[in-house]
């Protein structure tokens, strides 16, 4: 971590004395002022006495805490996330700006295909008017309340489950569910949503889970790997924030599977041979998204792959690559095979996502190109700040 | 020699000449509208026999398009007939006094009744001047007022901040529900007073652009500022911008539909092929790898080049909408003003009335405790009061909406004399 120049804290101290304290929690000087005004806003809120020496002592105690790298979450006790706002505690994952991002994008796909297709009502048949959802991970239960609350407003019937090992995540999604209730239509009948504690690779065969068959299944597992836990995170992920989340903790014998992608393998696995017709995956990296997607068509069977940057509803510039070439050993055959993966969105790749049977059609446009793609997706949107 | 003291060139030259008529406009310098052009009161009367047609038909069956146009023509309606009952009657007494048979009773009468008839003429006929003007097509609608300093560094930026908390007592005590959409601090000291690098303040009210809308222009500040240490009196300016807020849905406006804002043709449209969404955000791997509390979104309208950044709220999404909400309002209020000057230069008239954001529009003068508005020419001299939103900054803006309206009438009958002269000429 570089250090802070004295002519940013000499900066900061000139718009307020508590700024260089703040700035050494969030190293970045604009986004220091505006979690020092956050600070001071939740202080007021908190505080319904008018006793300005109690509040400014409660902001510098704070203060301090922010400059030992507590996440802002954690003190704050919230994240926004879409239209809800989720509580944060410590021992819970606090949800990313990326995590909204790609749900929303998910949740928009399946409602403006709504009442087209496969998505038709039928009423005859009452498995294809309701839509089943399933998060795996869920912490704080972000991506299940944001889909079930995107989506109730036009399907007819949406049942969302989070799964999490942790019961500590648990106890705050259900705080969560209740905290967001009047956003969630809960009340209504047609919506059903629920968390439930389950160990991933050891429940999944357990009948219970059978007896729901999900359409879509979103993921947002521990996904980095030990080295990468010391060498990438910032400090304060790695200090405040739960390595249970972070970083896969089971060791299992998978010859053809980095540690760090043994979710996706377990998740792919079992859900290609059931019938569900959507998987979005988050994902670290551009190598990790490469080994996902080839992970994805070697166990998938008859699925189609497109990778999502972290901004998928956006515009990638022209000289982003938009298919990238992955090759895989056919497991039966033992030929290689080619597969052209769609690239979308503006960003570094972030998700992952896996479409079978009728969604197919739906989701994924026919690749007329005529050129052959890319082998790699080494290229990367720099977004940089202004 | 010379009986009298020297007395140097240029003072004597001075003492000598006339002296300057001095650059004051009054606030009583408004003009009366006593006569009006025939082509005006044709169309008032075409107006009122609609207004009549109407009625009778609404009568049978109601539809809420014919009543609204009703309610548009009721005002005209209403002010002609009073028009014309004042017109008949000063006729009459007029030809009351001319008669030679009247008894010298009667005739005394008849003089007072005329006096008091002829100076209710004046405002009868004001009043069907100020009927006759189009309302502003944003009148309706809730708007937003943006607060930017201007020349005048940190002293305009504290100034600024003053702004803000005089509109938010204005709106307050009118009972007007604001909320802050923007609102970032502009680094320097910040002992007790923060100054203000922008504020954009939501009025939710319907109506309020109507209001606030001759607020719009540079204010103008005198005073020794907070920052001085030697005494000198400092001028800077704040400019503010009135914007015609847009409801994003047709929910709350019955003016502005849905369609309104999906049709290519309205004001409103904002096409989304040519905003560019830029979000700020931190290098390194992202995902689970950092946690960023950066939540700042900036919309680029390419066409225009307009920017709209937001940063206030935690929520990208909540950034997101206001952004969109404000940048919706830009375009809006920059296309009807475009029609304005197209027209004003076809027309090459008037003019004048259009406030745009150059022009200085008011001054606030710390040293003589003293506000003067430079286009009604009103002084007050209670700062305080007006600095907290009282009864004199309502003063002020009255005075200013009655200039306003003024203009627009003068604009209005030099189109219709236009109109009339091209049909002569044709």
């Amino acid at each position: 971590m570089p250090r802070l120049s004295n002519a940013v804290l000499l900066r900061a101290y000139g718009i307020s004395p508590l700024l260089p304290l703040v700035l050494r929690g969030c190293r970045e000087l604009p986004s220091a002022i505006n979690e020092l005004r956050w600070l001071r806003e939740h202080v007021r809120s908190e505080n319904k006495s008018r006793d300005t020496r109690l509040l400014s002592r409660k902001l510098l105690e704070l203060c301090r805490r922010r400059a030992k790298g507590e996440p802002l979450q954690y003190l704050l006790g919230t994240q926004p996330f879409g239209e809800l706002e989720i509580k944060c505690r410590p021992g819970v994952l606090i949800p990313r700006p990326e995590t909204e991002a790609y749900t929303t994008h998910v949740a928009e796909i399946l409602l403006s295909q709504h009442g087209k297709g496969p998505l038709e009502p039928k009423t005859n048949q009452n498995s294809l008017e309701s839509l089943n959802v399933v998060d795996f991970c869920t912490g704080t239960g972000c991506i299940a309340l944001l889909t079930n609350s995107l989506l109730s407003k036009r399907f007819p019937r949406v049942n969302v489950i989070g799964v999490d090992i942790s019961s500590h995540a648990l106890a705050l999604a259900n705080e969560n569910l209740a905290h967001n209730l009047k956003d969630l239509n809960a009340d209504k009948a047609s919506s059903r949503i629920s968390f439930e504690a389950g160990n991933l690779f050891s429940d999944l065969k357990h009948p219970s889970f059978h007896s729901f068959s999900p359409d879509v299944v979103i993921s947002n597992p521990p996904y980095i790997s030990e080295k990468g836990f010391n060498t990438e995170t910032t400090r304060s992920v790695r200090t405040w924030e739960p390595k249970l989340a972070l970083v896969p903790a089971i060791t299992l014998e998978r010859p053809d599977c980095a540690p760090e992608d043994i979710f996706y393998q377990e998740l792919l696995e079992t859900y290609s041979t059931q019938k569900s017709r959507m998987m979005l995956l988050e994902i670290g990296d551009s190598d990790q998204a490469m080994r996902v997607a080839k992970l994805a068509v070697r166990i998938g069977g008859d699925c189609k792959v497109q990778i999502w940057r972290d901004w998928p509803d956006q515009e990638a510039p022209p000289e982003a690559p938009s298919m990238v070439r992955i090759e895989v050993q056919d497991g039966s055959k033992g030929s290689l095979i080619h597969r052209d993966i769609l690239v979308k969105g503006l960003g570094k790749a972030r998700s992952v996502l896996v479409l079978w049977g009728s969604y197919i059609d739906l989701l994924h446009p026919p690749s007329a190109d005529g050129t052959d793609p890319p082998e790699s997706l080494d290229w990367e949107t720099t977004w940089e700040k202004d | 020699m010379f009986g009298a003291p020297w007395i140097c060139r240029r003072c004597l030259n001075a003492s000598l000449k006339p002296s300057k008529r001095r650059l004051i406009r009054l606030a009583s310098t408004a003009t009366s509208h006593v006569a009006f052009s025939p082509a005006l009161l044709a169309r008032a009367r075409s107006m009122a026999q609609e207004h009549e047609k109407l009625s009778k038909e609404t009568a049978e069956s109601f539809d809420a398009k014919i009543a609204k146009r009703i309610g548009e023509l009721q005002g005209v309606a209403k002010a002609l007939k009073d028009w014309e009952d004042t017109q008949s009657s000063l006729a009459e007494l007029n030809s009351l006094l001319k008669d030679a048979t009247t008894d010298a009773e009667l005739r005394e009468l008849a003089v007072e009744d005329l006096a008091s008839t002829s100076a209710e003429l004046n405002t009868i006929s004001h009043n069907l001047a100020t009927s006759l003007t189009p309302k502003h097509p944003f009148a309706d609608l809730p708007c937003l007022l943006e607060i930017r300093p201007g020349v005048g560094g940190g002293e305009a930026a504290l100034f600024a901040a003053d702004l803000l908390r005089m509109y938010r007592a204005y709106c307050s005590k009118k009972h007007y529900r604001v909320s802050v959409l923007k609102y970032e601090t502009a680094d320097g000291e910040t002992n007790g007073e923060s100054p203000l690098s922008e504020a954009i303040l939501e009025i939710e009210t319907r109506g309020a652009y109507g209001d606030m809308r001759s607020e719009a222009g540079v204010h103008r500040v005198q005073r020794v500022p907070a920052t001085e240490k030697q005494g000198r009196t400092h001028t800077s300016a704040v400019s503010v911008l009135v914007l015609p807020s847009i409801p994003a849905s047709g929910s709350e406006g019955q003016d502005i539909s849905e369609a309104d804002l999906n049709d290519p043709t309205s004001d409103y449209y904002v096409s989304p092929a040519d905003v560019r969404t830029d979000v700020m955000r931190a290098r390194g791997a992202g995902g689970q790898h950092v946690n960023t509390t950066d939540s700042a979104i900036r919309l680029t309208h390419i066409p225009t080049n307009t920017v709209v950044s937001m940063q206030d709220s935690r929520s990208q999404h909540q950034n997101r909408a206001k952004a969109w909400q404000i940048l919706r309002s830009k375009l809006a209020q920059s296309r009807r003003e475009a029609r304005e000057e197209a027209a004003i230069k076809v027309r090459n008239s008037i003019g004048a009335s259009k406030m745009g954001r150059g022009d200085k529009v008011r001054t606030y003068n710390w040293g003589q405790q003293r506000v003067t508005d430079h286009r009604s020419g009103l002084s007050v001299h209670n700062l305080d009061d007006v600095m907290d939103g009282g009864d004199d900054l309502e003063k002020i803006m009255d005075s200013v909406k009655s200039w306003l309206s003024d203009k627009e009438i003068e604009e209005m009958m030099a189109e219709e004399a236009d109109s009339g002269l091209n049909k002569t000429t044709k």
